[in-house]
């Protein structure tokens, strides 16, 4: 029984995410070279929060759905190489609502993703470690922790 | 799914407490689940587990019954927003003739406001409605023609022709689809007076409003009529007309209107076949069941036609040409208004039509449409405060449910067992109530507060009942030698999958299957299939074991041992609650591997520039292969 929901699902999500979205962020469905819109996977951005070292970065990140979503959770990538404790090197963000066998949920939206990894930028969490440069950083030399997010801010600028 | 039909559902409104979470489009065939979320029929089966206990898609509260979807909420959603509903419908048929599996289908005719509880049997087993075939509704007209001549024997003649077989229904959608007028019950052409089959259906006037009503006398008997004999009876009209004098006579027996829903079956009239015109033809707009007290509207220049309904919600479309033939049968009560109050104690007991809003109704959600009596306890029968809903999809007040229950929950319309504990309350329905009847909540609230003053003892049991079944069902669930049957799962008490004893059904053809555990076949249940299985009981079952080869590798790489040394070995990926040290480890040394589904080798991330350092072949290979390389290379 291979679900069929998952594209309806995603379709309603485009139009919740049209009617209303947090300020500053962008998601949107693939669009291929033929003009069609893959729905499986969005190219969103994601801006880091006013205040924090992660200000002034729009931050691309891309998600893909399979055919068992919304029972399984989407996989979010950043670009390879990003710099984040919590984010594997190759750019995937491990994160608790993102994990099917602990903190995910069907009824978890795009929107809820989005922000929950929008808070994870400034709010990493030690206990869960993905990349060593990035978590020895944090723990060891908050200094130039603070440094390298903010280099990384300038980064990526705003798209517009 | 075109465009047309995307426009129609954006007409109905619909209430963000009834949008199931998991495909965020109105909930179809809702199913409760006993932390009080819920969501569709396929959405929950979608996201339970086949390995081990689900969780709810909003909570993650665990569960391993499989519950039924809630009817009464089904009708209900059915009602307030028909044209979405219909729509999922239509959909998720699609989506299920392609899978080849179906959801329980409800006979949507048999739906009235007492006919809940008898649904679930009608749909069931013996139950037999009848229907007023094609070959019957030629011979009523038949006799309607003979009586348009001789109206003084009409009667006679009646009760010798038009004695109504009883057809034997089974529910069945091809036959929905393929159009036939067997699908009409005698429930959905009542006569609002008698309450019995309408015999000479009469449609009067009352006043400006255009309002159709249908009278009957008591010993009446009747059928629907097709275009031809509309014809005929618009010559008694005309008859009537010229005969004023004679006209209450004739109503009594005689004179019928009839009404048809024409809206879409403009093209079936032309082969003059009533047969052609299926039920889904003549739906009314509101309750998308065959109209009742049908009633047409004209607002505006439009012509659009509404559809209102009474207490009872049954209406309908009337056609322009019915209108027009129905105003000749008004100008002839206009005529004579002396006899009028003589007919009307015989014959045309007028009902009352509830019309006020009827504008806005169609514009807003129709929550208007629902009535108390859609919303009652099926323990105490007045309307739901507090709702609970049991696995078997049955809906109680919580003060009804704890009264019921001393150790184990037993549904009282189907006796079915309650799998997990006390409900909680099923929030959407309430607050949907409390909005919508808040003078009638109020006073239940009052009610069964005063009740709880008097009797103290009951609320006591709600939160022992449930911490006991559920350490009971963890124990299950780790116990490495209960016999898991995966992916598999009891078509009656739901449980998914099943523990234990597995009967599965030799001569069901389904691909599905028809499964039961041991306790539901030792009980012999006679529920349906979960998923519209053609189950009967003379079916025969056998016994069968799970494999428990497979039964251990699916527990290994499900993680189901206690320890956590599976963990370790399958990685971090799975483990936030397992303690720090080891997630630590393996998050340093090898986050990328395991979410890439390799095994977790390498023992460091930087492998990859230190492969572009080496000089090997393993340049071209994946990422996982190139660590391994550098793990045995490396130079630190």
């Amino acid at each position: 029984m291979s679900g069929g929901i998952a594209r309806g699902r995603l379709a309603e999500e485009r139009k919740s995410w049209r009617k209303n979205h947090p300020h500053g962020f962008v998601a949107k469905p693939e669009t291929l070279p033929d003009g069609t819109v893959n729905l499986m996977v969005w190219h969103c951005t994601i801006p880091g929060k006013a205040g924090t070292d992660w200000e002034g970065g729009y931050f691309p990140l891309t998600l893909h759905f399979s055919e068992d979503y919304p029972s399984k959770p989407p996989k979010c990538k950043f670009p390879q190489g990003f710099f984040h404790p919590n984010v594997y090197p190759s750019g995937t963000v491990c994160l608790s609502i993102l994990n099917e066998d602990s903190g995910w949920r069907p009824a978890i939206t795009v929107k809820q993703i989005l922000v929950g990894i929008q808070d994870l930028l400034d709010q990493p969490n030690p206990a869960d470690p993905a990349q060593t440069e990035g978590y020895h950083l944090f723990i060891q030399d908050a200094v130039e922790y603070k440094k390298r997010v903010r280099v990384q801010a300038k980064q990526y600028p705003p798209l517009v | 799914m075109g465009d047309h039909a995307l426009d129609v559902a954006e007409s109905e409104k619909i209430s963000e407490s009834f949008v199931c979470c998991v495909c965020l489009d109105l909930l179809y065939k809702p199913i409760v689940l006993s932390c009080g979320h819920i969501s569709c029929f396929w959405c929950v089966h979608k996201s339970m587990d086949g390995l081990r206990e689900s969780r709810c898609p909003i909570c993650r509260n665990p569960y391993n019954h499989f519950p039924t979807i809630c009817q009464m909420f089904h009708f209900l959603l059915q009602k307030m927003y028909p044209l979405t509903y219909e729509q999922r419908r239509l959909q998720t048929l699609e989506e299920e003739n392609r899978m080849g599996c179906f959801s329980p289908q409800f006979d949507d005719n048999t739906y009235g406001s007492l006919a809940k509880q008898e649904l679930h049997c009608i749909s069931n087993s013996a139950c037999e409605a009848s229907h007023v075939s094609s070959e019957q509704l030629e011979s009523i007209s038949q006799v309607q023609d003979s009586s348009t001549s001789t109206p003084a024997e009409a009667p006679d003649k009646n009760n010798e022709v038009t004695g109504t077989v009883v057809h034997n229904k089974k529910v069945s959608l091809k036959k929905q689809e393929s159009g036939n007028c067997e699908l009409v019950t005698v429930s959905d052409v009542l006569c609002v007076e008698c309450k019995q089959l309408p015999f000479h259906p009469v449609a009067l006037n009352c006043g400006s409003q255009q309002e159709l009503h249908c009278i009957s006398n008591s010993a009446c008997e009747a059928s629907h009529v097709s275009s031809e004999q509309l014809e005929s009876i618009s010559q008694v009209q005309d008859s009537c007309t010229s005969t004023p004098a004679e006209a209450p006579d004739e109503n009594n027996e005689v004179t019928g209107t009839v009404v048809h829903n024409k809206k879409d079956s403009l093209k079936k009239q032309e082969s003059r076949n009533c047969e052609l015109v299926t039920v889904s033809d003549v739906l009314c707009v509101e309750c998308k069941q065959l109209p009742f007290h049908p009633v047409a509207l004209n607002c505006g220049s439009q012509q659009e036609l509404h559809c209102i309904s009474n207490s009872a919600c049954e209406a309908s479309h009337v056609s322009s040409e019915q209108l027009e033939s129905i105003s000749q049968v008004q100008d002839n009560c206009t005529s004579t208004p002396a006899e009028a109050p003589d007919e009307n104690n015989e014959v045309t007991g007028t009902v009352v039509h509830n019309k006020k809003d009827s504008l806005q109704k169609q514009e807003s959600g129709n929550c208007v449409l629902v009535t108390v009596s859609d919303v009652l306890c099926v323990e105490c029968k007045q309307l739901l405060f507090h709702p609970v809903a049991l696995n078997c999809g049955h809906v109680y007040c919580e003060s009804c449910l704890i009264h019921l229950c001393d150790e184990n929950i037993k549904c009282r319309v189907c006796e079915s067992l309650h799998p997990t504990g006390f409900p909680k309350v099923f929030q959407e329905l309430c607050q949907f109530l409390e909005e919508r009847f808040p003078i009638e909540y109020a006073l239940r609230r009052d009610a069964v507060q005063l009740k709880q003053v008097n009797s103290k003892h009951e609320s006591l049991i709600t939160c022992s009942t449930k911490a006991d079944k559920q350490a009971h069902n963890v124990q299950q669930w780790s116990d490495p030698s209960s016999n898991v049957h995966f992916s598999v799962g009891c078509d009656s008490c739901g449980m998914f999958p099943i523990i234990g004893e597995r009967y599965n059904c030799k001569d069901c053809v389904e691909e599905i299957g028809f499964d039961l555990c041991g306790d539901c076949y030792n009980t012999s249940s006679k529920l349906p299939g979960r998923f519209n299985q053609r189950h009967t009981p003379e079916h025969r079952f056998e016994l069968l074991k799970s494999n428990t080869i497979r039964n251990i590798m699916l527990r290994l790489v499900t993680g189901q041992f206690e320890d956590g040394s599976t963990a370790l070995v399958f990685g971090n990926y799975s483990s936030e609650n397992s303690d720090e040290s080891t997630a630590l480890v393996i998050g340093n040394h090898s986050p990328d591997n395991s979410e890439d589904g390799s095994t977790p080798l390498s023992l460091y991330d930087r492998a990859p520039e230190n492969v572009d350092n080496s000089s090997t072949t393993a340049l071209a290979s994946s990422p996982g292969d190139g660590q391994d390389q550098d793990d045995a290379q490396s130079p630190t």
